[in-house]
């Protein structure tokens, strides 16, 4: 315990990582901002004049405004959503054509209601979204959530034509769905987005500050003295892992409590009750409301964090200095995304510590998609794949680390 | 108390920095000399169990060190050739980092740091960044963490660069005194440093042990070997041509004294002189001499 005092002691005395932390803390503000800075409406005026609200009095104007609207999604009240849709876009010709105090008045409370229908009624054949005014509100009062399952059914036919057990999990899991499902409409997707482009912030921060763990020692030459001391070994490189493991999730935790905590206190923490399928595709499979959705992204997240940093422990326990290390890390985080572009899903993708890290390949993404991987016949879907393998890659690097540094030599 | 090194060789890819080298260190300040590249820090290294030799073993009181592990390392202390320190650490927080992995009691640590930093004329840059600090006073911390938990085995490679003449007889006297049913191995080029202090000495060459013994025992090899006589200083530069000068002082008048090393005195008027380690070293290692590398 002393030993792990004096570590972390040692590594927040450094300016160089005391730095960092401070810009991972900055971020999380920064970053929570931004999404919160997109927010806009335009709304009349008491003159009748449009007025556009943008960021924070935007997001205020909708919560008051979409409070009304807040209910389960039923086939009645979606029939009846429609019903009204199609009435107004039909007496004006098209729905860019509706009076805006109309259209505010009448409309733009079930708009987010109505997104998913589109979706769940598309063409079988192309897949391609039918036009709202195309679809009849009778048919969606009585088989709504049958054609979300049938339009799964066809996306998978399309997508894994190969692979009957991605359909089968796919359809399986959604068949158990919690529904109706439930709209609040509120926190954005922007915002989701945001809270893994912070992580993804994290992940080369934390990169940062392990490159030069053991790789610094071995340029500076004081590994020659600290591994020629009684716990200079083993209980060093652990106690060195575990110290700067537990700086970087307290950072976390306290980072990503600020991050949510400006989003949800800006966008309402009502909106977190929203399904998932609310928010992104209504056959997208996770069986979750928003708040849990980013419960569950943020403990992903820390988890391919922890992944990312273990590697790097392990890559400075074997290069000669800092530099290198750090380059061959930031290589490594990056590696998932350009692999996810040029070859799509992989196995050589999925295993990669920062698999669930980074732009489109990220484990929310990968939420929202339907990819699979297989092993002969049996699929596994890509975020269970993210989670199995970060959690079984995080005892074995840590081990090859703690082992490359116990057999280092003098250079 | 021995730690004895049998048949130790470390072969590099294409050079043989150790080789074969078998010695018994005992207890009392024993001296590596030799030039550059002759080996000492990769022996030093494989003493210190962070280098693995190519073959040949090293045995603390019979028990082979590398299979002691913890139990040789809490023994041991270790100044390396080149002292690395964390650069944002100071000399106390360095120090109370060095003593946990030590082992040392947190309650003795303080009084063990303030003792050495007192030793070693430290205390009024406790506080302070290592990296702020001299050359002479870095090395001089490097001395003081190979010490904390005073080994029974402390080896250190040229422990004495950077420190001023002041700071060297110290160190000599300190050194001196610790030794006492130690073994402390010191390499250096500063030959006198250990001149005054080491109970033994080993010369290395080219991986190998050319020469072990007292110091005393080792000069008397070249007992008429070391000259003296003063020449005109017109005849100096001849002289340097046909012998070994390895020492010459301006006499006024014109004239020149020299101290040279030669199997025969060449000069008709020279007088044998007293030997000293210096002498011997320069013998062995002559390109040491032309280089000037030798203090």
């Amino acid at each position: 315990m002393r030993l792990f005092r004096l570590e972390v002691k040692r590594m927040l005395t450094s300016r160089r990582t005391l730095v960092l932390l401070a810009v991972a803390i900055f971020m999380s503000v920064v970053m929570a901002y931004v999404p919160i800075r997109f927010e806009s409406i335009n709304r009349l005026g008491e003159d009748g004049n449009i007025i556009e609200l943008d960021g924070l009095p935007a997001i205020r104007f909708k919560k008051d405004y979409y409070a009304q609207a807040a209910d389960s999604i039923t086939p009645e009240k979606l029939a009846q959503a429609l019903q009204t849709y199609q009435f107004y876009v039909q007496e004006y010709g098209t729905i860019n054509d509706v009076p805006l105090d109309i259209y505010i008045e009448q409309l733009m409370a079930i708009r987010p209601m109505l997104k998913g229908l589109s979706e769940a009624f598309a063409d079988s054949q192309t897949g391609i979204p039918v036009d709202l005014m195309d679809i009849s509100p009778q048919e969606v009062e009585q088989h709504f959530y049958d054609k979300c399952i049938s339009h799964l059914e066809n996306v998978m036919d399309f997508e894994q034509k190969d692979n009957p057990s991605a359909k089968q999990f796919a359809t399986d899991t959604y068949e158990e769905l919690e529904r109706p499902f439930y709209l609040y409409y509120g926190i954005s997707r922007d915002a989701f987005d945001y809270i893994t482009l912070y992580i993804f912030v994290l992940s080369i921060l934390y990169i940062a500050i392990a490159a030069p763990t053991f790789a610094s020692d071995y340029q500076t030459g004081s590994d020659s003295i600290l591994r020629c001391t009684k716990y200079g070994r083993m209980k060093f490189a652990i106690t060195r892992i575990l110290a700067a493991g537990s700086i970087f999730i307290v950072v976390y935790v306290l980072g990503i409590s600020i991050h949510l905590t400006v989003l949800n206190l800006a966008f309402g923490t009502d909106s977190l009750k929203t399904s998932f399928q609310m928010l992104f595709s209504v056959i997208n499979l996770p069986n979750m409301t928003l708040g849990q959705l980013q419960v569950t992204v943020v403990l992903a997240g820390l988890l391919s964090i922890l992944t990312c940093t273990s590697c790097t422990f392990l890559i400075s326990a074997k290069c000669k200095d800092s530099l290198t290390a750090l380059l061959i890390s930031i290589v490594i985080l990056f590696l998932p995304f350009f692999l996810y572009g040029a070859i799509g899903i992989s196995w050589i993708w999925a295993v990669l510590p920062s698999a669930g890290i980074g732009m489109k390949n990220n484990f929310l993404y990968q939420l929202c998609d339907f990819n699979f991987l297989s092993i002969g016949t049996i699929s596994f879907w890509t975020p269970y794949v993210i989670l199995i393998v970060a959690a079984m890659e995080i005892p074995v690097f840590l081990y090859l680390a703690v082992r490359f540094y116990c057999k280092h030599q003098a250079a | 108390m021995e730690l004895k090194i049998e048949h130790l060789t470390k072969q590099f890819k294409d050079k043989k920095a150790v080789d074969d080298v078998c010695l018994t260190l005992t207890t009392g300040v024993w001296g590596l000399l030799g030039a550059n590249g002759a080996g000492k820090t990769t022996l030093m290294r494989m003493i210190a169990d962070i280098m693995a030799p190519t073959s040949g073993t090293i045995c603390y009181n019979g028990t082979d060190i590398h299979k002691m592990g913890k139990s040789y390392r809490s023994i041991f202390g270790f100044l390396p050739q080149e002292f690395g320190y964390p650069r944002d650490l100071t000399v106390n927080n360095y120090l109370e980092y060095v003593a946990a992995l030590k082992d040392i009691p947190a309650r003795e640590t303080a009084k063990k740091i303030n003792s050495l930093l007192d030793i070693l004329t430290l205390s009024d840059v406790k506080g302070k960044k290592i990296a702020k600090l001299s050359g002479g006073m870095k090395r001089r911390v490097g001395i003081a963490q190979a010490m904390l938990n005073n080994p029974k085995i402390l080896v250190m490679d040229e422990p004495t660069a950077g420190l001023d003449p002041a700071e060297r007889v110290r160190f000599r006297n300190f050194i001196s005194e610790f030794s006492h049913d130690r073994i402390v191995l010191i390499s250096t080029h500063i030959v006198s440093d250990i001149e005054y202090i080491a109970t033994r000495n080993a010369i290395m060459k080219a991986g190998k042990i050319i020469d072990i013994g007292r110091t005393d025992d080792l000069v008397k090899e070249i007992n008429t070997k070391v000259w003296t006589c003063t020449i005109p200083i017109q005849d100096l530069d001849r002289y340097e041509m046909q012998l070994r000068i390895i020492n010459q002082r301006s006499e006024g008048n014109g004239q020149v004294s020299i101290r040279y090393l030669s199997e025969t005195p060449e000069i008709p008027t020279a007088e044998a002189a007293q030997p000293r380690l210096e002498d011997l070293y320069l013998w062995h290692f002559p390109q040491e001499h032309l280089e000037g590398e030798v203090k």
